[in-house]
C-alpha cells in the first residue's frame, strides 16, 4: 500500500472535482480533476490519473494524463506512460522515452521568468473600458 | 555516402549526419541519423529530416524537424523548432525555446504520402 507523507493531499482513485484546487505542500491526483490546480509543492499524477486542467506547481509529475496548459516553477517530468495535450512552460524538463506529448514547449531559464510563480493565480487580462455611447 | 533515387534520380543521403561544429544549411535530410555533438551547431532554413532519429547535445535550430525515430536532447541541448516524432526523450537542463511538439507521431508517413503523389502514373500496357 502507498505511503502518505505528511501534509500530502491525496485525491483518490474513485473521486471526481471539478473547480479549483490550490495546495498548500504537495498534491496526488489519482482520480480526475477537472478546471484548475495550483500548488506550491509538488504535483503527482499518478498513472490512472486523470486531468482536463492547467496545472501550475513548483514540481509537476506526470504518470497519467493531462489535458491543459502545464506550467512549473522548478521541474517537469514526463514519465513513459505520462500522455500530455497543452502548452508546457518550465525551467527544467524530463521526458521518458514512450512518453506522449503535444503542444507548444518553452523550457529554460528563460521560460521561468515569463511564468507565474507556482500556487498564485495569474493576473487577470486587463479588460477595455466600455466603449461610451454618443 | 548518397545513392540516386531510383524515382526522381536526387541524390538521397543514407549515412549518419554527425555535426561537431557549426552548420548553416537550408536543410538536412538523411535516411539515417542526425547526430548534433556538443560543440555542434546546425541552423537549417527550411526543415530537417532524420528518418533513424536525432540526438542532440549540441544547438538545433530549424522551423521544422521530422524524425523517424527517437529524439534525445542531452543535458547541454539547445531547441528550437516544431517537431514530430515517434518518440521523444529529454535530459534535465536542455533548453527548448517556443517549439510546437507533436509525439508521437508518424511524419515519414506524411512524405511517403505527398512522394507517391508526386511520382508519375505507371504506363498501361
Amino acid at each position: 500500500m502507498n505511503e502518505m507523507k505528511p501534509s500530502e493531499t491525496v485525491i483518490g482513485a474513485d473521486a471526481f472535482i471539478k473547480g479549483e484546487m490550490t495546495v498548500e505542500s504537495r498534491a496526488r491526483i489519482l482520480g480526475k480533476v477537472e478546471g484548475t490546480i495550483r500548488a506550491k509543492g509538488q504535483i503527482e499524477v499518478a498513472d490512472k490519473g486523470r486531468c482536463v486542467a492547467s496545472v501550475n506547481a513548483g514540481l509537476i509529475h506526470v504518470d497519467g494524463s493531462i489535458e491543459g496548459n502545464v506550467t512549473a516553477s522548478e521541474k517537469v517530468e514526463l514519465s513513459a506512460t505520462a500522455r500530455v495535450k497543452g502548452d508546457l512552460v518550465a525551467p527544467k524538463l524530463v521526458v521518458a522515452e514512450g512518453a506522449s506529448f503535444t503542444g507548444h514547449v518553452n523550457v529554460g531559464p528563460d521560460a521561468a521568468k515569463t511564468a507565474p510563480p507556482a500556487g498564485r493565480q495569474p493576473p487577470a487580462p486587463e479588460t477595455p473600458p466600455p466603449a461610451q455611447k454618443k | 555516402m548518397s545513392v540516386p533515387c531510383p524515382a526522381c534520380n536526387k541524390s538521397v543521403l543514407i549515412e549518419d549526419v554527425v555535426v561537431s561544429s557549426y552548420k548553416g544549411v537550408l536543410s538536412v535530410e538523411t535516411c539515417g541519423k542526425l547526430i548534433i555533438r556538443r560543440r555542434g551547431r546546425v541552423v537549417a532554413q527550411h526543415r530537417v529530416v532524420a528518418h533513424e532519429g536525432i540526438e542532440v547535445e549540441g544547438e538545433l535550430d530549424c522551423r521544422q524537424v521530422l524524425s523517424g525515430g527517437l529524439v534525445r536532447l542531452g543535458a547541454k541541448a539547445e531547441w528550437r523548432g516544431d517537431l514530430r516524432a515517434p518518440a521523444l526523450a529529454v535530459a534535465a537542463g536542455a533548453k527548448i525555446r517556443a517549439s510546437h511538439f507533436r509525439v508521437p507521431d508518424d511524419p515519414l508517413d506524411d512524405l511517403r504520402r505527398l512522394a507517391a503523389q508526386d511520382e508519375p502514373a505507371a504506363p498501361r500496357a
